[in-house]
């Protein structure tokens, strides 16, 4: 075996350590999800049409599956899940900058909507913005 | 620097964001590592001129958000550990520097979020986004494995002359 199969096997094992740590991390450290029925508010301010607030009953663990189920949002999957190009049948015209984002309670969230877990009483608050 | 390496290091950033547009259907697989460490090998340090114009291009497209200050400094990371290893050849050893670069992308990232929300907000970034960092360590693996050695060969026959 020459010098650099042996540095190219100690990096790969080295990379496989760092992924176990990875998912070990993942594990123990990103937020618990709630399992069975809750209830949960979305207000949805719109820039053309009136704005809504729905209260939704679901199962969901995460908030894409309760959106999903009121057939609320359409999107494309991205690097960091899916990408909201249409809410409440308003659609964000990329042309002029506009996308789909959204709070918890008035907080900032950063994770996106197949991240985010959803416990009974939660509220979001999503709103069409213009401008990158 | 020639003429000649002003637009091939150009055309090499282009190429870098067409690749990525072109595969950003497919969620965390793109070749834009592996096309850096291939210009280190070929161009040396002068490969940074490359990522410029590929950082540039990205946010000229979609907008100069927050995600463009980590753009200005992630992948120069990529860059100064690929000049480390610039002598190397073996395939192997490639593929690990763009593992270990795709697993650490989001870690990276966070890295302004300790500044703007403290270090919790900076871990919380950091601890979401590891879905996205795995899938992006083993994509940039197995295609830099690929496609690091064949294209190392089609630049050397397309460049006879070595860089200076």
């Amino acid at each position: 075996m020459n010098k650099s199969t042996k540095t190219g096997l100690a990096l790969v094992a080295v990379l496989i350590v760092l992924v176990v740590g990875a998912l070990l991390a993942y594990h123990f450290l990103s937020p618990g999800t709630t399992v069975g029925a809750k209830t949960i508010t979305v207000t949805i301010d719109h820039m053309v049409g009136d704005d809504k607030t729905i209260e939704i009953k679901t199962d969901a663990e995460f908030l894409r599956g309760a959106l999903e189920q009121e057939k609320l949002i359409e999107g494309e999957n991205s690097q960091y899940g899916l990408f909201i190009t249409l809410m409440d049948g308003e659609k964000a015209d990329e042309s002029k900058q506009q996308w789909w984002g959204f709070t918890k309670s008035g907080e900032y969230v950063d994770t996106g909507i197949d991240q985010t877990p959803i416990a009974d009483g939660d509220s979001f608050e999503f709103k069409l913005n213009e401008g990158y | 620097m020639s003429l000649r390496e002003l637009i091939e290091l150009a055309l090499m950033g282009a190429f870098m964001f067409g690749t990525q547009v072109a595969m950003s259907s497919i969620p965390n697989v793109n070749v834009v590592s592996v096309l850096i460490i291939l210009t280190v090998m070929i161009y040396g340090v002068k490969a940074f001129y490359a990522v410029a114009v590929f950082v540039l291009l990205e946010g000229l497209i979609y907008g100069f958000g927050l995600w463009f200050i980590n753009y200005l400094y992630v992948w120069d990371v990529l860059v100064l550990a690929a000049l480390i290893f610039r002598k190397n050849e073996s395939s192997l050893i490639w593929a690990a520097i763009a593992g270990l670069f795709g697993l650490s992308f989001g870690l990276l990232c966070s890295l302004p979020y300790i500044f703007i929300g403290g270090l919790p907000m900076a871990l919380s970034y950091w601890v979401s986004g590891i879905p996205f960092d795995l899938a992006h360590c083993a994509s940039n693996f197995i295609l830099t494995l690929l496609l690091i050695g064949p294209l190392r060969k089609l630049m050397q026959k397309l460049r006879p002359r070595p860089a200076t």
